[in-house]
């Protein structure tokens, strides 16, 4: 439901994480074939856009660029999915969204991050925010959730992929100079499907971990 | 999920890729196993990484009510029910080309087993019936209303509660006026449960950039995370505004 709302993280390290999904509605899919053909394509042009504009993770089930998959393989599979996407940083997404209000694309957009800064973002660009899910935190047994560092990590896959464990496994290996911090990150990315999982505020938890 | 045991040779390289950690060394020591009652056959160890060096991970044919857990846990796999892939409904990302979400009302989520602590559908019972005492209208297109025997009382199929996934939502609307008596129950019904789970609340922005939801979560106790999602209004609406 949210793969985008519940990321763990201080402010401070927030403000290096923003995410995108461009969701056309479902339904496209019992209309006319045009109609959805036209869809498909602009959903197309907005990756673009996105992955110009240096998203550090843009993905959908056919893959990830995060992992290391080729965007233009990707963005071959035809389908109403749309895609989801990772910036580090906020002017990068903000240059995004200015484009799509000027293409006029009509296609929903969900923008994801600090609300403070995705708010100011839409002021700057003449759009007015029109849904917001809020996330009111974790309830019930806590006590049963994995430590805080963990959370920053497995929180930037919503279907909760990245086990808590694999992410252990790359610290030893990082510590043993087995492997870098970033090919840790992007292994990391691998389980999830989506392209939503930041791999730069992984790097980042990772070597606080490691203590390097 | 199932490991080979003619074939596993116990070397624990899948043991980290599992989210829910149900694989373990067997007796003996020289072979592993997975908890059958722990796997919430999410497909991480299997297909999803490859890890396994003799291929000796394998996936059965999963017969209802097992097959849920994948339904539930594997975003590679579409529900049956809904036709679409993961746990639950497009909600508010499309809300400005459906408006299903309209002023006055207010979405709430309830992802139990998130963020990776996992469930049992007996939880989610658990909460359903608590807040359908509020006669509340649960969302239909959401794969868990087919599991519930009586959506009016919350009451689901037996034959599910013990079957365990990654994560399952509760999710309803309610009129803005009425979200105070279901955050009251969202908060009991939290110790009454045997996982944790994430709060969602949905609302539209009105134009100064507030929402009515705020005041009344934070009145009932609840404080909004300073970081979230929010549908930017630039999709073309099929609806017209009340
Ligand atoms: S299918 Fe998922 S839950 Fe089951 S053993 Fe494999 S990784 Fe663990
Ligand atoms: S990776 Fe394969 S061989 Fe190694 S313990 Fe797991 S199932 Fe057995």
């Amino acid at each position: 439901m949210s793969h985008a709302a519940h990321r763990f993280g201080t402010v401070e390290e927030l403000r290096s994480d923003y995410n995108l999904l461009v969701k056309p509605y479902k339904a496209l899919d019992d209309v006319d074939g045009k109609t959805k053909e036209e869809a498909i394509d602009k959903t197309e042009a907005m990756a673009d856009i996105a992955f110009e504009n240096g998203a550090v993770n843009l993905g959908r089930r056919s893959g990830c660029i995060g992992r290391g998959d080729d965007f233009r393989d990707i963005m071959k599979w035809r389908s109403l999915q749309g895609f989801f996407a990772a910036f580090s940083d906020k002017e990068k997404l903000k240059k995004v969204l200015k484009e799509y209000k000027k293409r006029d694309y009509g296609i929903s957009v969900v923008a994801g991050g600090l609300i403070e800064e995705i708010f100011a973002m839409c002021r700057e660009i003449g759009i007015k925010p029109h849904t917001i899910l809020y996330s009111f935190g974790v309830w019930g047994r806590t006590e049963l959730l994995p430590s805080e560092d963990h959370l920053k990590i497995t929180t930037l896959c919503g279907h909760h992929m990245v086990s808590p464990a694999m992410i252990d496994h790359y610290v030893d290996l990082i510590r043993k100079e087995k492997i870098s911090v970033e090919a840790a990150s992007r292994k990391l990315a691998g389980p999830c499907v989506c392209g939503i999982f930041n791999t730069d505020r992984t790097a980042a938890v990772l070597t606080r971990m490691a203590g390097r | 999920m199932l490991i080979d045991r003619e074939k596993c040779i116990g070397c624990e390289e899948c043991f980290p890729y599992c989210p829910v950690g149900a694989i373990r060394l067997a007796e003996g020591g020289s072979v592993s196993e997975i908890d059958q009652a722990e796997c919430v056959e999410c497909g991480c160890c299997y297909k999803r990484s490859s890890v396994c060096p003799v291929d000796a991970i394998y996936m059965p044919k999963l017969e209802w009510p097992r097959c849920l857990r994948e339904y539930f846990s594997n975003p590679d796999v579409k529900h049956p029910s809904t036709t679409g892939n993961g746990r639950g409904t497009e909600e508010m990302k499309t809300n400005d080309v459906t408006g299903r979400f309209g002023r006055g009302e207010a979405g709430v989520a309830l992802e139990l087993g998130r963020p990776g602590v996992g469930t049992a559908f007996r939880d989610l019972e658990t909460v359903a019936m608590a807040i359908a005492r509020l006669g509340v209208e649960f969302e239909s297109q959401n794969p868990v209303a087919e599991l519930m025997a009586d959506p009016k009382t919350g009451k689901f199929n037996d034959a599910v509660l013990n079957e365990r996934v990654l994560s399952a939502i509760i999710e309803l609307k309610v009129p803005v006026g009425k979200l105070r008596d279901v955050l009251a129950v969202v908060k009991e019904v939290a110790t009454k449960i045997d996982t944790a789970f994430s709060l969602d609340l949905i609302s539209r922005v009105d134009a100064d950039g507030t929402t009515p939801v705020v005041a009344i979560a934070q009145a009932a106790g609840f404080s909004p995370r300073p970081n979230t999602k929010t549908n930017v209004g630039l999709g073309r609406p099929l609806f017209k505004e009340a």
